[in-house]
């Protein structure tokens, strides 16, 4: 675990953010097995640390974008897990009113600009909320979320060019999972250890374990500073693992990798490790944790019974916010 | 009324804009340094600054994905195609980002950006840099579609396009730029999806959007010394269609030839036919006909090339044949 | 090989026919010579024979469907051959009215089924009016566009009684506009259910005879010389013919036949046909006779006529007009004949004149024998009497002419003896 440079506060936040997804993810999975979601549902269980410490280092006003697996990262922009759980089960309640569901899920008033679902697309477009920073004179960053899938896309090149050439404050973050749905980066990726790509456009780059929140947390902060004091972008890339298959219709394990693999990354469990640090220095108590789970437990099931209980969206709605 | 050519009249419209509003910015390949490829943007980056007016390297996925992200943000962009033809690289973003990031987010974006520059075919450039894509923006909800023929339609539709809340392509002509016409001193702005008729006729209703109005125009001019009254639509939008300009003209002629550029197979004259029947069935003394480039990919050589594309006489050919003459 | 039938050209003015029924069905396998439809022209029913074998893998015009000469009816091909090429195709040669095929084609013909057919050019077909497919064949329906449709609905017409102008006989809207128009005056008493006239679409045949006289009587200068002829003798000529052979019928006509051929080798100028802008004189004759058909008539034709018995006549012309009336005739026994008798005495007819059938230069109409006062040396007695009354093209023929003619069938018709000499 990394050196805590951060209050208590901070770090309670970041321990509650962590299982509130975690909690959040299980109970999506058992909601999808009772077909209360469905299309492509891409869970979040056990990268948590990368979006919680990637969130704990930005400042109101930023803004965070990332792929389709975006359950975690709108959870901790600070969007209440209500009308996200409304959202999964298509019902008008939903952060998009049904439209978007799991892979499109939006909060743009807390600065969460949206799951994306074309694998590096939404990279040019977090490259362009950077542009209009710069243009409008405004100091915030961009943080830009997407797998390691992603770094092979035209779109993820262009952008990083872009973002160097005109010097725009953002993070570009590799949420680098192992597995771009079956494919393990070695037979995608000439080069394996990706933050290199940002060497092609002299950019600055960090690499970090991505199961430790603190570690993810410490190289965003710096990014961030970066950014928004040189208006200089950074790539990093955050090493995490999926516990969970590439969605929810893939397995955990099957021939692109064995359980002994998955049992073994489940040692690395951020939350788990977190937890134990927590214990350790005594920032959290095993009281403090119960009450913490019980909390967390009752605010997901809310989230189920509110999204349950929510309309499904009116037919006629369909034919809104086609255009302004 | 002065007369200016029809890239002035787009670079007016540009400027003011860009004048009025502070958050509209050009941005595309050679369009400040080098006042652009078909110099539309000529003195704007020395009125508003590289700030404003701003290069890209040829990256057009990636610099259509920063304006429609500036978009998000509160930006007005409009973004330069060179030609249309590159638009193709940029078409994940248009499609997938631009026209639907409203619908996905519930509303809670708009996307007011301008991907404009000329489309459709130029002189000898064969497959790839002459080509007709009006049909595939057309068939994407959440876009706008826009092409106007004449430098006053150019700038009042421009103007309005930019001053729009959400996506339009705006499909301008290389071989037009150089067109004159009048444009009026005072600011004046034509409204989305609404078409104008270019000559009144009530024996038959031409449809032609873009360079194909002038296509029409001339054949409306040789018809009428056959004392046959051609009545001449331009759509100006295709996307929304102005369908109901149309349909009162056929329940008036009875019989249409749409004039289009692109390809025939599902293409904007197909859709056009397809509502005019829809709407105005009982009106119609003749099949639909369309006038539309040939369903081949544009050769090089100057006489294959004209073959391929509608013609005066293609469409004189396409009026007699539904009158029956 | 895949191969298209074709609708023959029946006759020398066949324009459309109508498939009248299929003898086989789609599959059924087809020997080369076999019969495969009837076939209607305007004319007659023909039975349509198939040239290549293989199997009926496609009827393209149904039993009742019209379709010009030279469009394609049915595909034949292997069982597994691949016709979609075909069906898209149009038929080679449609118009062409060589009966030799060009070379390209029997070069085509010839290349071995097992050669790859190689894929299909796609086809640009931008503009709509490039081709005429808009001219659909083989359908029977009435073609109308939707804003014809919509004013015959409105003011209550029947598309039936409307002629189309438009392409491939669409009815558009100024024919529904000259159809009112016309009308507006003929208007019958409204309000007697069932006094409405019956209305009859033409046939190929009545199509065929619309034209023709049309064109007959519009473009011909006709002019007409009528005689009368003593038929006394040849009534008793008859009679001793009839007698001499119990199994021989000689009619009238098969007498006036042959005085016809008789007269017309004397008067050669008569034995012609005016085309192009020539006079033709033939040196055969060949003389066709009305035959009054259901809905029309038909002119089996009685080929050097000069030269054949009364017998023979009688024979021919007997099972011919029995053919004529199931419309089994075959074009080359109705068409071009060099003179035409219309004979309508069994109607009890006195005389009438008849329509030049073009491109013949004249045609004989017969009236019936009539039993009249006559005078006989100063006396009056009782006698038979026919008036026959030519009519001649006169680009051809000048009255003179026309009165040797009938002067020389008149002595012939006098004297029957000179008909068997």
């Amino acid at each position: 675990m990394a050196k805590a440079k951060l209050d208590k506060e901070k770090l309670l936040w970041m321990y509650r953010m962590m299982l509130l997804i975690r909690r959040f993810e299980e109970r999506t999975a058992q909601m999808y097995g009772m077909q209360k979601i469905g299309g492509f549902c891409h869970l979040y269980i056990g990268q948590e640390a990368v979006g919680v410490g990637t969130v704990a280092a930005m400042k109101k006003g930023d803004y965070l974008i990332s792929a389709y697996r975006d359950h975690g990262h709108i959870l901790a922009m600070g969007t209440d897990p209500k009308p996200v759980m409304a959202e999964l089960f298509g019902k008008a309640t939903g952060v998009s009113k049904g439209k978007g569901g799991s892979m499109h899920l939006f909060d743009n008033e807390k600065g969460y600009m949206g799951g994306h679902g074309i694998v590096g697309g939404q990279i040019p477009l977090a490259t362009g909320m950077a542009f209009a920073i710069r243009y409008k004179k405004s100091n915030q960053v961009v943080v830009c979320s997407f797998g390691e899938g992603a770094v092979h896309q035209g779109a993820f090149h262009e952008s990083l060019n872009l973002a160097k050439l005109w010097n725009l404050p953002v993070v570009y973050l590799i949420e680098n999972n192992r597995y771009g749905m079956g494919t393990p980066l070695e037979r995608a990726s000439a080069v394996w250890d990706l933050s290199q790509k940002a060497c092609s456009y002299d950019m600055a780059r960090a690499t970090v374990d991505g199961m430790d929140v603190l570690q993810v947390n410490e190289a965003m902060k710096e990014a961030i500073e970066r950014a928004r004091q040189e208006n200089q972008p950074t790539l990093i890339e955050a090493r995490t693992y999926r516990f969970r298959g590439h969605s929810m219709s893939d397995p955990v394990h099957s021939h692109y990798r064995t359980k002994e693999e998955v049992e073994e990354q489940k040692e690395r469990d951020p939350i788990s490790s977190f937890q134990a640090y927590l214990l350790d220095k005594k920032i959290l108590t095993k009281k403090m944790a119960d009450t913490i789970e019980d909390e967390i437990k009752k605010e997901v099931m809310d989230a189920v019974k509110f999204a349950e209980e929510s309309p499904l969206p009116s037919l006629e709605s369909r034919f809104s916010d086609v255009y302004a | 009324m002065a007369e200016i050519t029809f890239r002035e009249a787009l670079n007016q419209a540009m400027a003011e804009e860009m004048q009025r509003d502070e958050n509209v910015y050009l941005m595309g390949e050679e369009v400040g340094y080098y006042n652009g490829a078909y110099k539309v943007s000529q003195g704007l980056m020395e009125k508003f600054g590289a700030s404003r007016v701003i290069d890209t390297p040829i990256a057009e996925l990636g610099f259509a994905g920063v304006g429609i992200g500036s978009a998000m943000v509160g930006l007005r962009p409009i973004i330069e195609m060179m030609t249309f033809n590159f638009s193709i690289l940029a078409l994940d973003q248009i499609i997938n980002n631009a026209a639907k990031l409203r619908y996905m987010s519930g509303g809670q974006f708009k996307i007011p950006i301008v991907f404009r520059g000329p489309g459709g075919s130029a002189h000898m450039l064969a497959a790839q840099h002459s080509q007709c894509l009006d049909p595939w923006f057309c068939n994407v909800p959440g876009l706008i579609v826009m092409t106007p023929s004449t430098p006053y339609d150019g700038k009042g539709m421009l103007k309005t396009a930019i001053r729009d809340d959400n996506p339009v392509i705006f499909i301008e002509s290389e071989s037009m730029y150089g067109f004159k016409g009048e444009v009026p001193e005072e600011e004046y702005l034509i409204p989305i999806g609404v078409g104008d008729i270019k000559r009144g006729g009530s024996d038959i209703t031409l449809v032609a959007w873009n360079k194909m109005v002038h296509v029409a125009m001339e054949a409306a001019a040789i018809l009428e010394k056959e004392d046959i009254e051609a009545e001449v639509i331009d759509p100006r939008t295709l996307k929304p269609l102005d369908e109901q300009m149309i349909v009162t003209s056929v329940e008036k002629t009875n019989r249409c030839v749409v004039i289009e550029e692109g390809w025939p197979y599902a293409g904007v004259g197909a859709e056009i036919a397809a509502r005019i029947s829809a709407l105005a069935f009982d009106s119609l003394d003749a099949p639909i006909l369309r006038v539309s480039s040939e369903d081949l990919p544009m050769p090089y050589a100057h006489n294959l090339e004209k073959e391929v594309l509608p013609s005066v006489d293609k469409v004189v050919r396409a009026a007699k044949k539904v009158l029956y003459i | 090989m895949a191969i298209q039938v074709t609708m023959p050209k029946l006759s020398d003015t066949m324009e459309m026919g109508l498939i009248s029924k299929w003898l086989k069905k789609e599959g059924d396998a087809i020997d080369a010579g076999e019969v495969i439809a009837e076939a209607e022209s305007d004319k007659s029913t023909m039975e349509l024979e198939a040239f290549d074998s293989g199997i009926l893998r496609k009827i393209l015009v149904p039993d009742g469907g019209k379709v010009a000469v030279g469009g394609v009816i049915a595909i034949i091909a292997a069982a597994d051959e691949d016709i979609s090429e075909l069906l898209q195709q149009k038929p080679k040669n449609q118009t062409a009215k060589s009966t030799e095929p060009p070379p390209s084609q029997t070069e085509e013909k010839s290349k071995p089924s097992a050669v790859p057919v190689p894929a299909p050019e796609p086809a640009p077909r931008s503009s709509d009016f490039a081709d005429d497919e808009l001219l659909t064949t083989g359908s029977v329906r009435i073609k109308a566009s939707p804003l014809a449709r919509k004013m015959a609905q409105d003011e209550k017409l029947d598309l039936h009684k409307i002629n189309g102008t438009g392409t491939g006989g669409r009815i558009i809207r100024r024919d529904i506009l000259s159809y009112q128009e016309k009308s507006a005056g003929t208007e019958s008493p409204a309000g007697q259910p069932g006094a409405e006239p019956q209305e009859i679409r033409l046939n190929t045949m009545r199509e065929t005879i619309t034209k023709r006289m049309v064109l007959s009587k519009t473009t011909i200068p006709h002019f007409y010389v009528t005689m009368e002829f003593d038929m006394d003798p040849l009534i008793e000529f008859r009679k001793m013919l009839n007698a001499s052979q119990v199994a021989l019928r000689v009619s009238y006509n098969d007498l006036l036949i042959k005085a016809c051929a008789l007269a017309l080798k004397s008067q050669p100028a008569v034995n012609a046909s005016f085309a192009n802008n020539m006079i033709i004189r033939h040196r055969r004759i060949d003389i066709g006779v009305a035959v009054a058909v259901e809905d029309g008539l038909i002119t089996p034709v009685v080929r050097n006529a000069d030269g054949k018995s009364i017998g023979q006549i009688n024979g021919e012309m007997r099972e011919m007009a029995e053919r004529a009336k199931e419309r089994k005739l075959t074009p080359t026994e109705y068409t071009n004949a060099t003179f035409t008798i219309s004979n309508l005495g069994m109607y009890d007819v006195d005389s009438f004149t008849a329509i030049i059938n073009p491109p013949e230069a004249a045609i004989l109409a017969v009236g019936g024998i009539k039993t009249v006062p006559v005078v006989v040396d100063g006396q009056i007695k009782v006698g038979n009497r026919m008036k026959v009354t030519l009519a001649c093209d006169h680009r051809a023929i000048d009255g003179a002419t026309a009165a040797l003619f009938l002067r020389e069938l008149k002595k012939l018709i006098e004297n029957p003896f000179t008909l068997v000499l």
